[in-house]
C-alpha cells in the first residue's frame, strides 16, 4: 500500500511540474508587431515597435496606425491550452501534497529504521571477526604452550642426565687410576686439601660449575655465588676455589 | 527525497497560482493593475521577512520565489517575441533596472554601515 502510494506520489509530482513548465509555452493571445519609423529627440531616425495584442483596449502611447507598419504577428494562440497544463499543475500539486502530508514522516521513519539496521549488522559483523581474531591468536598460544610442555618433557631433564654423565665418568677415571702403575701414580700431583668433598661430591662438580657460570651470566659476584649457589660455609668457599682451578 | 519532493510540490502550487495571475492579468487587461499591486506587495513582505524580522525564514524565501517563477512563466512567450523583435529596448529597461537597483542596495549598504560604526 505504501509503494502504492509512494508511486502515485512520485508520478503526481513529475506531472505537477512538468505541466507547469509546459504552460509557459507557446503564446497566450494573438499578437501583432509594428515597425514605426520616426525621428527621435535629436532629430535621428529611429525604428520604435510596438506590440499590440488582441486584449488591448487602445493603442499604445506613440502609436501611429498610419505611419506604422504591421511587422509580423502571432495568429494562432494556445490561451485554452495553456489554462488546462496550469489547471492540471495546480489539481497534481494539491492531491500530492495531500498524499505527501501522511507519506513524508513515514518514509523518513523507514530511512532511519534501516540505517540503524545497517549500523547493528556492520557493527556485530565487526565484533564476529574480533572474537574469531581473538580466537584463533588464544589457540595458537594454547598449541604453542603444548609444544613446549613436548619439549620440556622430552628435552628438560637435562639436569638428570649431566649428572648420570658426571657419575660415569667419575666411575671411568677411578678405573682409570686403578689400572695405572704405581710409579705413574707418584707422579701425579699430590691432591690439594678437599674437606669440602663431603659436602660436594665429585659428580656434582660438572653441574655446579655450570650453575656458577650462571650466576655470574646473571651479574652475581663471588660472594654471592658461595651463599647463593654453593649455599655458604667454608666448604663452599673452597669448593668455589677448587672449582675455578680446575675449569678456569 | 520525499521532503525535498513535497517543498517542490508546494513551490509548483503557489508558482501555478502566481502564473495563473499573471495569465488572467493579461487575458484581461483590468486585473493587470490590482495584479501588479498584489505582486509588489508579497514581494516587500517577503523582503522585510528576510532582512528585518528574526524567526523562520523559509515561508518568505518559498512565497517570494513562487511569485518570480510565476511571474516569469506568465510572460515568458511575451519575452520570446520581445527578444526577437525589440531586443534593444528590452536591453535597455534591464540595464535601467539593474543600475538603479545597484545604486539602491549600495545606498541601503552604506546606511546600514553608518548605522552600525555610529
Amino acid at each position: 500500500m505504501q509503494t502504492k502510494s509512494k508511486t502515485v506520489f512520485i508520478a503526481l509530482s513529475a506531472i505537477s511540474i512538468s505541466s507547469l513548465i509546459g504552460s509557459w509555452g507557446f503564446p497566450l493571445q494573438r499578437l501583432e508587431i509594428y515597425k514605426q519609423p520616426e525621428l527621435s529627440t535629436f532629430k535621428v531616425p529611429v525604428v520604435r515597435t510596438f506590440l499590440l495584442t488582441e486584449n488591448d483596449r487602445d493603442y499604445p502611447y506613440g502609436f501611429d496606425k498610419s505611419i506604422a507598419k504591421k511587422f509580423a504577428q502571432i495568429h494562432e494562440p494556445y490561451t485554452v491550452q495553456k489554462i488546462l497544463l496550469l489547471t492540471t499543475a495546480i489539481g497534481c500539486s494539491v492531491v500530492a501534497l495531500i498524499i505527501g502530508r501522511d507519506l513524508v514522516p513515514l518514509s523518513e521513519m523507514e530511512e532511519e529504521i534501516s540505517r540503524i539496521k545497517a549500523e547493528g549488522q556492520k557493527e556485530l559483523a565487526l565484533k564476529g571477526i574480533k572474537q574469531r581474531l581473538s580466537l584463533a591468536g588464544k589457540s595458537q598460544q594454547l598449541l604453542f604452550l603444548s609444544e613446549m610442555r613436548e619439549l620440556m618433557e622430552e628435552f628438560g631433564s637435562m639436569e638428570s642426565e649431566m649428572l648420570e654423565v658426571d657419575e660415569l665418568n667419575a666411575l671411568y677415571s677411578q678405573t682409570e687410576e686403578n689400572l695405572l702403575p704405581k710409579d705413574e701414580v707418584e707422579e701425579t700431583k699430590p691432591e690439594p686439601n678437599q674437606d669440602f668433598r663431603s659436602t660436594f661430591p665429585e659428580q656434582m662438580d660438572s653441574t655446579s660449575w655450570k650453575a656458577c657460570l650462571k650466576a655470574l651470566n646473571d651479574g652475581c659476584d663471588r660472594s654471592e655465588i658461595i651463599t647463593q649457589v654453593l649455599g655458604g660455609g667454608s666448604h663452599a668457599e673452597q669448593y668455589y676455589e677448587f672449582l675455578k682451578g680446575r675449569y678456569l | 527525497m520525499f521532503r525535498h519532493l513535497k517543498n517542490s510540490q508546494e513551490l509548483v502550487l503557489y508558482a501555478s497560482l502566481s502564473c495563473g495571475a499573471g495569465f488572467l492579468a493579461r487575458l484581461i487587461p483590468a486585473f493587470y493593475i490590482p495584479i501588479m499591486l498584489l505582486r509588489v506587495g508579497f514581494f516587500a513582505y517577503c523582503f522585510i521577512v528576510l532582512f528585518r524580522a528574526e524567526g523562520q525564514k523559509e515561508l518568505a524565501i518559498l512565497i517570494g520565489s513562487a511569485l518570480a517563477l510565476g511571474f516569469i512563466g506568465a510572460n515568458l512567450d511575451l519575452l520570446e517575441v520581445i527578444v526577437r523583435y525589440d531586443l534593444q529596448a528590452l536591453v535597455a529597461r534591464v540595464t535601467t533596472v539593474l543600475v538603479f537597483g545597484a545604486l539602491a542596495g549600495f545606498g541601503y549598504y552604506q546606511f546600514k554601515t553608518d548605522n552600525k560604526r555610529n
